[in-house]
């Protein structure tokens, strides 16, 4: 797990880059998984049972129907969330200084994983950007 | 000198760990002098926590956290640049808020070589980019929880809510305990992306 490196920072600005992102990610659910499993419902399952089976497939097309809305409307929520602006750095050019004394990474492992964030550890020229 | 240190050489780095691990720990950071282990001891027993939230509760006790403290929580495969803790530093050094959550990429590495952990990614970072963010940016309060990676906290926060808990989602839980313990009210931010 990252955040985007210096180097592809300025391909797109901030906004432009996380909504592109977000349809992307939207893009890529509809067209794997909800798409096909409708496709598979209306036009490949119905057609192949006695009419007198129909109404069944209705029901579970709208079972499925509804199995899929909470995910697809969560992302959907999320595409509207990201409407309002993320707004980096949005502190600095506050008037406003707070002093801090300390500022502590912890990092709590359960020891499983001994090679812990190496980005931290390879590096101290931050135009290497740690990863 | 370490990358941290060239953000702000007020940032230190802790890994905290449980004393019976904390052996292969020691070797590999064997010659980074300016990362500190912390080790819990088996008989440390808060009231209530178990597991991550014992270890951050011995953390938070170790560290005699004050209002002038921040920490930066990370998962053990989390990493950070420089980008992400100057952000953290603008909400530090100039907001008002209490708390903060960063955004997580989390299939940023390889990205579509391993396809299938790509895309069962996805609905994390969408969370992340989305509601998560629309939340701390406009909600202002952990109304969906908060991730326990890249989460920025107040030490005074931290003191009053503390990470005494038996919950196993302690991060949700802390979030949840916040507005009703935090001295200056409740209020978040998003910190980076």
């Amino acid at each position: 797990m990252a955040l985007i490196p210096k180097g592809q920072r300025g391909m797109f600005s901030q906004r432009t880059r996380l909504t592109l992102g977000l349809l992307q990610y939207n893009a890529v659910f509809f067209v794997l998984i909800a798409f096909p499993t409708f496709y598979y419902f209306y036009y490949y399952a119905r057609p192949h049972h006695r009419i007198d089976e129909a109404l069944y497939f209705d029901f579970s097309c709208l079972v499925a129907l509804l199995a899929l809305l909470p995910g697809e409307g969560v992302l959907w929520f999320n595409a509207l969330c990201n409407l309002w602006p993320p707004r980096p750095h949005r502190y600095r050019n506050s008037t406003k200084v707070r002093n801090f004394s300390r500022m502590l990474i912890c990092m709590a492992s359960k020891g499983d994983n001994i090679d812990v964030s190496p980005s931290l550890m390879t590096s101290g020229d931050q135009s290497v950007s740690w990863v | 000198m370490r990358g941290w240190q060239l953000v702000d050489k007020r940032i230190s780095f802790h890994i905290v760990t449980e004393e019976a691990k904390i052996g292969p720990f020691a070797e590999r950071f064997a010659g980074y002098e300016d990362v500190t282990l912390v080790s819990v001891p088996t008989g440390f027993s808060p009231r209530k926590a178990k597991y991550k939230a014992r270890a951050l509760e011995y953390f938070r006790v170790l560290s005699n956290l004050t209002e002038f403290d921040w920490v930066l929580h990370l998962d053990e495969e989390t990493f950070v640049d420089a980008y992400a803790l100057e952000a953290c530093i603008d909400v530090m050094e100039r907001s008002n808020v209490d708390f903060a959550q960063g955004y997580i990429f989390y299939n940023h590495h390889g990205y579509w070589k391993n396809w299938l952990l790509t895309l069962g990614d996805m609905v994390r970072v969408t969370d992340d980019i989305g509601r998560y963010q629309w939340q701390a940016n406009c909600l202002g309060s952990p109304l969906f929880g908060v991730h326990g990676s890249f989460f920025l906290v107040n030490g005074d926060v931290e003191n009053v809510t503390t990470w005494d808990t038996d919950n196993l989602t302690e991060d949700y839980w802390f979030a949840s305990k916040v507005p009703l313990g935090c001295p200056r009210g409740r209020r978040m931010t998003s910190a980076a992306c």
